[in-house]
């Protein structure tokens, strides 16, 4: 590397670190807190909050009570100090008048958070073509166009509102994807949980709009358990988005949702995020630790199960979208890119288990590391006895900006039926400083010409992503990326 | 006679409070008190139940005598031109042996391991193996040396009487600017059970090319555990190939640590399994330096009931810039009720690397069936063609025409066998076409 | 007896039908050209006729010398004297060309009733053949068609042709894809090939090939079925004309 160029790209090492965080105020709410710390007493008063029928409450406290027996996780690639459990709020929620109707009847301080992020929700305002629920901290603030969406039959709704109206959905079905023996934050959601998204397509109906929703962290040393529930019935389609943020604090924030995905015969279900939790500042300070366990069942024949992710934020993020392909001819997909700066760690991937026949997966992993961050991706795909001629097919490529940080590729592969094809691949590698240069040469600076190669890098998942968001992801990748080069 | 489990067993055999004892032994003892056999909850002994240990009455070490009656010579290698050295049950045999005069052989009682602190090191088998041990055989070759011929050893375990453990250490020493090429091959004789446990460590001086060859095919050979340890210096290259075609349980680690600029480490594996057997692999190339490369290539065939581990890892340190390295694994899985359980792994912590790895597993290819097919080849002779062909592209990565030669027919007869195919064709050589 | 006769052939994959009852005689010496649209059946035909096991065959029968050719497994296809040129030869790494068509040779002979080759006298046999197909000896040492050109491949499929005393070769698109010279030494080869004794199938979707290689007949099939056949000028009509005139002149 030329010496001028090789000035250049410290230049812009510095400038990247030094890109601030866009989404990290703080809005002074009124809010109301369950007492700090766990125990039953704190569980029951959660379900209370929420006025729950009994078969929840006997349900987490269950949880709860596993919980109690479950060591945290440590086999995984992160580092983090122990946390302490009962040094945290586990509900958080703004304290609104009176229990309001519509969204015109929202706390207009409320409003203006979500506008500021960009997330108008009042009506003159908001995004057409998607369907929102805004969860602030603990508690859905508000679902829009959720009239339309009921004249089609679908049943899109906060978590705590579906538990009222939908028990027996809910019962039937929460934890049937994930079980609250799962894993330790799995457990703790089911635990605490206090609100989350609850979609229900019914039979035959294609979801006229995207279905959205969007978490914000504002209270400080609070966790966020959200829990998300999408049901698509026989021969349905729903393509669902989910975008995050928190204000910057020093402290570093926990979030564990969970996420449980049914997909019955014919049915498809495409599921988008796009993760922006406040990452810590560029000394490692901070952050949210994101921890958190998606999964998806094709129950059915000929079902399918996308999950795309771009993941730029969080201190820690530690998750797997999954798939199990118990239904025959099911499809799982899985589609990442994960980005890491500064002291930013991240240990993801997906597992996909084959169990139906002629099951087919495919799997497309895009890290990018910069600073002095850790980047992981740790995979598997199981392929069972029964599922004759599954086949799977992973790309898990790493692209490394620096000379600090750290690209892990950890797939395992684990096959006992004879007629699977099962095909690996993966890559690491840095940018291409021929490339630089040729773009360089044509005028293009350091800077840019590295998103453009990141974005062409990352395009095979970004495609993956409806259009708004995929614009999103993209200015949301150049902004964690500014101007790394090594 | 009551039979004792295996970590109990060991712990007996601990000698009590002796003078004189090495450091390494002592830590060893202590080791082998306080750990018992490794679980599936080891990461590194994931799938891998070793309970089955348990079942055989195993004489240790020194339990055996140092000379076995046994007709060595029918274990050379037939058309391989090579040197021979004879180990029974942890000893050389050096009036059976014939070895090249440059070669400096010795056996030493109580040789530490190098890097006996190294983490990879702290296992249940390598202490086993430091604290029953009875002679380290230690081959050295001085600088500046070729050896003309491959020298072939053949470790003897002798399993007439009693369950046997042998525990064997060596150190390969191959000084500056030599060229050596080692094939080991273990076999047992009599019909109890044997258990192998092994530890190697190689030194790889600057400069020197080292083929080393490990032939696991001795079908009475029951448990096989071997560690190597490479140490390779600059502008050396190391090649080894792993074998397997034979034995209930067999456990590979091979490590090699690149510790300077310009190294080439070449890893090569086969492993075909039948019946209910094991064949585990475990790789770690440790890059610690700038500028060099590794290639890695192993692959499986399994039939039966068996099953195939490969764990390999391509490991890049942040000094190690401009490191090229490529990792492959294909299995072929012969049966349905086989299982093959493979992890390659990347970790890297240097930018300027190209390294990729790649890890397939599945079953024959249909359209290039078809194609024999249609040629007129029957369906089994067309599946045992594409199975030597899929192995064949491993052992073309050797040299030596006469030990690829071998290779090919053992690999032909294995084949051939868990195929339950006769095969009268003689094959054209096309080396020498 | 006839030498090749397919009487309402009727085939499908996954369910969808794409051979409707074809008929076809042909007899030694002759040489026919398949003409017909995309997708129209005719590398469907080849599939079937040789026995590759994701069609199924749900109506009509194939007679071949006297023998159901339906009921026999690929290989003993093959065996019988039935080569199929593929479109796309498979490249298979680590085996080499001398032991793939030793293998394939002496498992003919044995269905034969013959003594096998030895390496000698096969190697023979392959240089003999080699020169007439005007390839080079340093092809016996390759894999099989690992990193061949298109034209390779080709050349390595008449090449096997040669070997196998083929009696009825299936030329699947062979032509496509391969410049002139090619071309020239393709049909070179199957001109020299062609006998009293043999009988030919060109599939092809040009009429270029014709040039090179005379036909006796011309048939087009299209959806299936074969609806016009003719004499070689039948070739030039179509590429002059096209196959839209056809089709409309089967509704």
């Amino acid at each position: 590397m030329s010496q001028e160029i090789k000035q250049n790209d410290d230049e812009l090492l510095e400038n990247l670190a030094n890109s601030e965080y866009k989404w990290g105020f703080f809005s002074d709410i009124e809010q109301e807190f369950a007492p700090k710390g766990l125990n039953e007493d704190v569980i029951r008063f959660i379900s209370n909050k929420k006025n729950e029928p009994e078969f929840m409450l006997k349900w987490r406290l269950k949880a709860f009570n596993f919980w109690l027996k479950m060591k945290d996780p440590s086999w995984s690639k992160v580092k983090f100090p122990p946390i302490d459990y009962q040094d945290s709020y586990y509900y958080a929620a703004p304290v609104q008048k009176n229990n309001p109707k519509s969204l015109d009847e929202v706390d207009p301080e409320i409003l203006k958070i979500y506008e500021k992020l960009g997330l108008p929700l009042n009506e003159q305002k908001r995004l057409q073509g998607v369907a929102i629920d805004a969860v602030l901290d603990s508690v859905s603030v508000g679902t829009t166009f959720k009239d339309e969406l009921a004249k089609v039959g679908i049943i899109f709704c906060p978590m705590s509102e579906a538990v009222q109206t939908h028990p027996e959905l809910v019962e039937k079905y929460l934890g049937s994807v994930v079980p609250y023996t799962d894993n330790f934050f799995a457990t703790l959601n089911s635990a605490v949980f206090s609100d989350g998204s609850f979609v229900y397509i019914p039979k035959g109906v294609r979801s006229p709009m995207e279905l959205s929703t969007y978490f914000r962290i504002n209270a400080a040393s609070a966790g966020q358990f959200e829990r998300t529930l999408i049901i698509a019935d026989e021969d349905s389609y729903v393509s669902y988005l989910e975008g995050c943020t928190a204000p910057q604090r020093d402290q570093n924030q926990l979030h564990a949702a969970v996420v449980e995905l049914v997909a019955h015969k014919n049915a498809e279900i495409k599921y988008s995020t796009v993760q922006n939790w406040y990452p810590g500042d560029k000394e490692g300070k901070g952050g949210v630790y994101n921890f958190v366990t998606k999964r998806g069942l094709c129950e059915g024949n000929n079902s399918k199960i996308s999950w795309t992710q771009v993941e730029t934020g969080s201190a820690i993020t530690w998750k797997y979208p999954s798939c199990v392909l118990k239904g025959d001819n099911s499809v799982g997909e899985f589609y990442s890119v994960a980005m890491t700066n500064n002291f930013q760690q991240a240990d993801t991937g997906t597992k996909m288990t084959h169990v139906g026949k002629n099951t087919k997966s495919r799997i497309v992993s895009k890290g990018i590391s910069a600073g002095r961050s850790d980047n992981s991706y740790r995979g598997l795909v199981k392929v069972n006895k029964t599922a004759d001629n599954a086949r799977n097919f992973s790309q898990c490529d790493s692209l490394l900006l620096g000379d600090k940080c750290g690209a892990h590729t950890f797939p395992y592969l684990e096959i006992q039926n004879s007629s699977a094809t099962v095909e690996h691949e993966a890559t690491t590698s840095k940018i291409s400083e021929d490339i630089v240069f040729y773009l360089n040469q044509r005028g293009i600076s350091t800077e840019d010409a590295v998103a453009l190669i990141v974005n062409g890098y990352a395009k095979e998942v970004l495609n993956q992503l409806p259009m708004e968001f995929a614009v999103e992801a993209q200015k949301l990748l150049s902004i964690s990326l500014e101007g790394s080069v090594g | 006679m009551e039979k004792v489990n295996f970590v109990d067993k060991v712990r007996q055999l601990i000698p009590n409070e002796e003078s004189n004892i090495p450091q390494f032994r002592l830590d060893a003892y202590n080791f082998l008190k306080d750990n018992s056999l490794p679980t599936l909850k080891n990461e590194s002994w994931k799938y891998i139940n070793l309970s089955f240990l348990n079942k055989y009455d195993f004489k240790f070490d020194q339990q055996f005598s140092d000379s076995i009656d046994c007709d060595c010579n029918k274990y050379a290698i037939n058309g391989l031109d090579s040197y021979h050295i004879y180990v029974l049950n942890g000893k050389i045999d050096f009036n059976k042996s014939d070895m090249p005069q440059e070669l400096e052989v010795e056996e030493i009682d109580n040789q530490r391991a190098f890097d006996s602190l190294d983490e990879h090191r702290q296992t249940y088998f390598t202490k086993l193996n430091d604290a029953f041990y009875k002679n380290c055989i230690s081959l050295k070759v001085s600088k500046n040396i070729v050896i003309d011929k491959p020298i072939h050893i053949i470790y003897i375990s002798d399993a007439n009487t009693n369950d046997c453990l042998i525990n064997t250490r060596r150190i390969f020493r191959f000084e500056n600017n030599t060229e050596v090429t080692i094939i080991e091959s273990f076999v047992t004789i009599g019909d109890s059970k044997s258990f192998y446990n092994g530890t190697a460590d190689i030194f790889v001086g600057e400069n020197s090319t080292i083929h080393h060859i490990k032939l696991q095919q001795d079908s009475n050979s029951d448990v096989i555990v071997d560690f190597i340890q490479a140490n390779q210096q600059k502008y050396s290259n190391y090649v080894n190939l792993t074998f397997t075609t034979a034995g209930n349980f067999v456990r590979n680690n091979l490590n090699s640590k690149l510790n300077d600029e310009n190294i080439e480490a070449h890893f090569l594996g086969v492993f075909i399994a039948d019946n209910n057997n094991l064949v585990d692999n475990r790789t770690l190339v440790d890059h610690l330096k700038p500028n060099c490369f590794s290639n890695e290539n192993y692959r499986g065939i399994l039939f039966d009931r068996s099953t195939g581990i490969f764990n390999g890892k391509i490991l890049v340190h942040p000094d190690a810039q401009k490191t090229n390295a490529y990792q492959s694994n294909k299995n072929i899985l012969a049966s349905n009720n086989a299982t093959i359980n493979t992890k390659p792994e990347l970790e890297i912590y240097a930018d300027d690397v190209k390294c990729s790895h790649g890890a397939t597993s599945g079953a024959l290819d249909k359209n290039s069936l078809f194609y024999l097919r249609a040629r007129g080849i029957d369906a089994i002779k067309a599946e045992s063609l594409l199975m030597n062909a899929f192995v064949a592209e491993v052992i073309d990565e050797l040299k030596n025409k006469q030990l690829k030669n071998y290779l090919h027919n053992i690999t032909r007869h294995k084949l051939n066998e868990d195929l339950k195919f006769i095969d009268n064709e003689d094959l054209i050589n096309i080396d020498e076409l | 007896m006839s030498f090749l006769k397919i009487n309402n052939l009727k085939a499908n994959i996954n369910d969808k039908e794409i051979l409707h009852g074809l008929n076809l005689e042909v007899n030694p010496g002759e040489i026919h050209a398949i003409m017909g649209p995309n997708g129209s059946g005719k590398s469907t035909l080849a599939s079937v006729l040789t026995g590759r096991e994701d069609f199924t065959v749900t109506d009509g029968n194939v007679e071949f010398l006297g023998k159901d050719l339906l009921e026999m497994p690929a290989e003993d296809r093959a065996k019988e004297g039935v080569f199929l040129a593929f479109q796309y030869p498979v490249e298979i790494p680590g085996v080499s060309n001398a032991n793939f068509l030793k293998a394939a040779v002496n498992e003919k002979r044995k269905y034969q009733g013959l003594e096998p080759m030895d390496a000698i006298d096969f190697l023979k046999l392959m240089r003999e053949k080699a020169k007439l197909i005007e390839i080079d000896p340093s092809f016996f040492v390759r894999s099989v068609n690992e990193g061949f050109s298109g034209g390779e491949k080709k050349r390595n499929e008449i090449f096997q042709m040669a070997m196998l005393e083929t009696k009825l070769a299936i030329l699947d698109e062979t032509d496509s894809g391969l410049d002139i010279d090619a071309l020239r030494i393709v049909a070179n080869g199957v001109n020299q090939l062609k006998s009293d004794n043999n009988a030919f199938i060109i599939i092809t979707h040009y009429q270029r090939l014709l040039n090179y290689i005379v036909p006796d007949f011309v048939h087009v099939l299209s959806n299936g079925k074969i609806v016009k056949s003719g004499g070689k000028e039948l070739a030039l009509e179509l590429e002059e004309k096209g196959y839209d005139w056809i089709k409309d002149g089967s509704k």
